[in-house]
């Protein structure tokens, strides 16, 4: 008994992972990950966006049951910049179209000017048909904030097993919120 | 009795009926938008006052029409300026929050319009019940074609009905497809 709750406390707890900044002066914006994330460039594209995909890139990164996503759109093109109100409102539209909705709040960062960079963070219980894709969890729950900074959609998606309870959640928590754009340009 | 009852009714009916006339859709092809009112609005010109302008001002043009104890507003700011299409998303945050912050909210939810250029428009209603018994209100927030889209409508305590179906009507009757073609988004 006493061994087996020895190895439980040596257990790393998805929350007590060891958070790193990784700061990209590039896309002007600071962002925590548990860890070194899987950078990955792509393509982003929506109904907002257009026929035309355009450039992102995704970062991500899993552990303890909790799945972790950033994508970085880049809108900076004059035609694509005008519509950034748009892609930050399909962003969490969309959010919510994934399941039942616990909350949509709003949330604002820091970028170094007085006014900051005011967003929205949804939390949502997943449908079943969006769960089978969701490493196989049965009953998952999603967060997802939305921030349009510097001609960029920020999208950041965190999906918590049903198993993780508080320490997924508070990991969830702490990922979709850590984003500050007060780097670089 | 009866014949009152009728006459009433007749009386009601003729009301609903010239009230319900009076709403038309208004076209301003200078900012891209038509939208009902019950009556036609008020035209102020002025500045919207905006922290995310720093400190820049904004001018701004406020339409508005109070009937029956119901407030219509809609606010278009222009942020057309360069300088400003950037902060397009958190104009309309900030639109959002200070909707959210000036009563107890009662529902909000993302909203979609169709445009002229074959995407939608999104943007954000909140429905609150405004601080010290105001009355009900109901903001809807959009930005688009480099203008902020604000249409505010309050229902006062003395109209009786928080929930009145004229409030919903026009906070929804907004289309930024002016130009007389229609468009099937995908």
């Amino acid at each position: 008994m006493i061994i087996a709750l020895t190895l439980l406390a040596f257990t790393p707890a998805p929350a007590l992972a060891q958070w790193q900044e990784h700061v990209s002066t590039d896309l002007g914006m600071a962002k925590e990950f548990p860890g070194a994330p899987l950078i990955e460039e792509g393509e982003y594209q929506t109904i907002v966006i257009g026929d035309a995909p355009v450039p992102a890139i995704f970062y991500s990164a899993e552990l303890g049951g909790v799945e972790l996503k950033m994508t970085v759109a880049d809108m900076r093109a004059p035609d694509l910049a005008v519509k950034g109100a748009s892609a930050m409102g399909e962003c969490y539209f969309d959010a919510e179209l994934e399941g039942d909705v616990l909350s949509n709040n709003a949330y604002r960062l820091e970028d170094g000017t007085p006014y900051g960079i005011h967003g929205r963070i949804v939390d949502v219980i997943l449908d079943a048909d969006e769960e089978s894709d969701v490493l196989g969890f049965e009953r998952a729950r999603k967060q997802t904030s939305c921030f349009f900074a510097k001609g960029r959609l920020f999208k950041s998606e965190a999906v918590i097993a049903d198993t993780q309870g508080a320490a997924g959640l508070e990991m969830a928590s702490r990922f979709v919120r850590s984003l500050r754009f007060d780097v670089g340009q | 009795m009866r014949w009152m009852s009728f006459f009433l009714m007749v009386c009601l009916a003729l009301y609903s009926s010239q009230a319900s006339a009076a709403w038309a859709e208004y076209m301003y092809e200078d900012l891209g938008i038509a939208k009902e009112f019950p009556a036609e609005p008020n035209v102020e010109s002025g500045t919207y006052e905006t922290s995310v302008a720093g400190s820049g001002t904004v001018p701004s043009v406020v339409f508005s029409v109070e009937q029956d104890d119901v407030l219509y507003m809609m606010t278009v700011a222009d942020m057309r300026a360069p300088e400003y299409i950037m902060r397009g998303a958190n104009l309309l945050s900030e639109c959002i929050i200070r909707a959210e912050q000036e009563g107890d909210i009662r529902a909000k939810m993302p909203q979609r319009v169709e445009d002229g250029v074959g995407y939608r428009v999104y943007g954000h209603m909140t429905s609150v019940d405004l601080f010290d018994n105001q009355g009900r209100k109901q903001t809807n927030c959009f930005v688009t074609k480099g203008r902020l889209f604000k249409i505010e409508v309050i229902v006062r305590p003395a109209h009786g009905q928080p929930n009145s179906s004229l409030a919903i009507r026009f906070s929804s009757s907004l289309r930024f497809r002016i130009d007389g073609t229609s468009y099937d988004a995908p």
